[in-house]
């Protein structure tokens, strides 16, 4: 074909037809760069937000938390899961250092069964227990001591003195063991929570909802077992996570005399495939009892990030409409350039569209080429983030402002292809108009200048 | 008759340069047309190249009428029935000579294959079978050579030269010159060469002079 074979000739041989080039290739390797990192944070972001909900939440508070129920809401088709909670806003406290330590914080606790907690696939220990990498202002537990949950060391403590103790009573001890002292309950506490307050796991804390009226509805003191690191600051700020029954008393739900325990809801997983509003309305039908998705309890944050990233890919696109000028400007003087052997070629037969489509092929090969050579180049620059980070200590991104051990990257496909695509688009209008000035050429004013 | 010119008319404000010229070439025939300059000699070549619209008069080229054409079709008689040789050679320098001389096929929308043929023919037929690569290496008379090759590659029924060896040394030209009129006849188009070169007008099979508008 006549125009794509003179339009990648002409681009070849002229040098500023690199300018272009140039100027695509950034324009389109920034943008990559600066919205896949967007695009990861936010995947990075509603992945820390989902790790604290399950795909379905029925809020219902005062429902039983009978093994029937639990049965009943299993055979709901597309529920995999079933477990239950109590939720309490509550105040936590210290028990010991003094009145001026002992402040006052609001947190909401959350009774939780961890078995069936886990089996939700919520919580998991890489949400639980994100590495950080920068020094927060504590430590919290140990690799070798995470994961355990609800286990204190002082849990640990008392369990190896409980054997030490059958040992001592079967007398095979030479010397006599302290008493046995039943230890704390264990709370998991959010790390945005214990850090602002100098607080650390293996503290004793006191934890209260009050009922309105001066007292409380229940009250209990723990040992903070370990961290929680979500990621998410609302989160992370006020969730204290403790067993289901210290959850019961705190609310008030546990059993009493004729009437069984009770719950805040049940927390439930989707099977693999089923989509979580479908569940919900499953759920819903099934039990007349309220039902929410992950996305309606969390989905704001998520969308929230989703509207600064578009703004962020818009604004970026604006950036690109500035290669419009470039290659407007490299594009016109090509044509000048060009214009005695396009009027040659008018004069050998070539027609104005074939004129126009090399120019516009020319336009389309620079805007597609330069593309993908950006796409090359952001992906490549994402790759090395990391990397550079670790290897010069700069934290590009702080641990302790996103819970995340690096920076948190999207290789989602669409990125590059809409800049790719958005950039070949304003490319080409941008070639529009020296494309139709090099088909106005006429050939007797060429060839009679050139005679 | 591959070429008759009948009644042609061209002005322009406050000078008639064609004024009801009168021209027939038959297939294979040289025509040299001389005259002063600004007598019109290239407006003459314009038109009947089809570059220039005449004010009245037809142009036809194998019985066919090509004065009245549209633009495209215009386009279209040039690329498959008109070939050209400049004093200016006007090469393509961001091909190779090869590339050059298809370009004509290209323009045509000739089949390549058989283009490529065509042109390895030509190139070897005025002793350039071996040259390939940038024109801008070529000396003036291969220029002149490639862009003769390139002007006959789609088998044109009409050759116009404007002063063909005007940018040659008298050898050169005349080595040239003998290969347009040799290739020409060899492909049976008709030839009109506008020449100052007393040596083009003495290898012709007719001159005409032109004179006050007029082919005498």
């Amino acid at each position: 074909m006549l125009s794509t074979h003179l339009g990648i000739r002409w681009l070849r041989r002229r040098r500023a037809a690199w300018l272009a080039l140039a100027a695509i290739t950034l324009t389109v390797a920034v943008p990559i760069i600066v919205v896949g990192v967007m695009q990861g944070w936010l995947e990075v972001t509603a992945r820390q937000a989902r790790a604290a909900e399950s795909d379905v939440v029925i809020v219902a508070p005062g429902v039983t938390g009978s093994n029937k129920l639990r049965d009943r809401l299993e055979q709901i088709p597309g529920v995999a899961v079933a477990a239950p909670y109590t939720q309490s806003w509550a105040v936590m406290s210290r028990t010991a250092g003094g009145e001026d330590l002992r402040a006052n914080i609001a947190c909401q606790v959350e009774g939780i069964d961890w078995a069936a907690d886990w089996k939700l696939g919520r919580l998991t220990a890489a949400a639980l227990h994100a590495p950080p990498v920068t020094d927060l202002s504590a430590p919290p537990l140990p690799a070798d001591e995470r994961g355990t949950g609800f286990v204190t060391q002082t849990w640990r403590a008392a369990t190896a003195l409980a054997g030490l103790q059958v040992a001592s009573a079967l007398g095979g001890m030479p010397i006599s063991l302290p008493p046995y002292q039943r230890p704390r309950p264990g709370v998991v506490c959010g790390r945005e929570l214990l850090y602002p307050h100098a607080m650390l796991p293996g503290e004793e804390i006191q934890i209260a909802v009050p009922n309105g009226a001066g007292g409380t509805v229940g009250r209990i003191t723990a040992e903070i077992s370990d961290t929680v690191g979500i990621g998410v600051l609302e989160i992370d700020r006020f969730l204290v996570l403790a067993p289901l029954p210290l959850g019961q008393r705190l609310g008030g739900l546990q059993a009493k005399d004729d009437r069984a325990a009770r719950l805040s809801g049940w927390r439930l997983s989707a099977q693999p495939g089923a989509e979580p509003h479908a569940v919900a309305r499953a759920v819903v039908q099934d039990t007349g009892l309220r039902a929410l998705t992950w996305q309606d309890l969390r989905g704001n944050l998520v969308k929230g990030m989703e509207i600064q990233r578009n703004i962020g890919a818009l604004v970026m696109i604006l950036i690109q409409g500035i290669t419009v000028f470039i290659v407007y400007a490299v594009f016109s003087t090509m044509v000048v350039e060009l214009r005695h052997d396009i009027g040659v070629l008018r004069g050998i037969g070539a027609r104005r569209r074939d004129i126009a489509g090399a120019v516009l092929w020319a336009g389309a090969v620079a805007c597609v080429g330069g593309g993908i050579l950006g796409w090359a180049i952001g992906w490549g620059v994402l790759a090395a983030l990391n990397p550079f980070s670790r290897a010069t200590g700069i934290p590009l991104f702080p641990q302790d402002v996103i819970y995340t051990p690096e920076a948190p990257i999207s290789y989602t496909w669409w990125i590059p292809l809409l800049f790719i695509v958005t950039m070949t688009v304003i490319g080409l209008l941008a070639v529009l108009l020296p494309a139709w000035r090099a088909a106005r050429v006429e050939p007797i004013d060429t060839l009679r200048e050139g005679a | 008759m591959r070429l008759g010119v009948t009644g042609l008319r061209k002005a322009w404000p406050g000078l008639t340069v064609l004024d009801g010229l009168e021209l027939r070439v038959d297939s294979g025939e040289v025509v040299a047309i001389r005259g002063a300059s600004g007598t019109g000699k290239s407006t003459l070549l314009h038109c009947l190249g089809l570059l220039d619209r005449p004010d009245s008069g037809q142009i036809t080229l194998d019985s066919q009428e090509l004065s009245s054409l549209s633009e495209a079709g215009r386009t279209a008689a040039r690329a498959r029935h008109i070939g050209f040789v400049f004093q200016a050679f006007h090469l393509l320098n961001d091909f190779t000579v090869r590339e050059n001389v298809l370009m004509s096929a290209r323009t045509a929308g000739l089949d390549l294959t058989e283009g490529r043929a065509r042109a390895s023919e030509l190139l070897g037929r005025v002793g350039l079978g071996e040259r390939d690569g940038d024109v801008r290496t070529l000396s003036g008379g291969e220029r002149q050579r490639v862009a003769l090759c390139r002007a006959l590659l789609p088998r044109p029924a009409l050759l116009l030269a404007d002063e063909p060896t005007g940018n040659l040394d008298p050898a050169t030209a005349a080595v040239v010159l003998g290969e347009i009129i040799a290739l020409a006849k060899a492909e049976g188009s008709a030839v009109v060469m506008v020449t100052h070169d007393p040596e083009v007008a003495r290898r012709a099979d007719r001159v005409l002079e032109l004179r006050a508008g007029r082919l005498a």
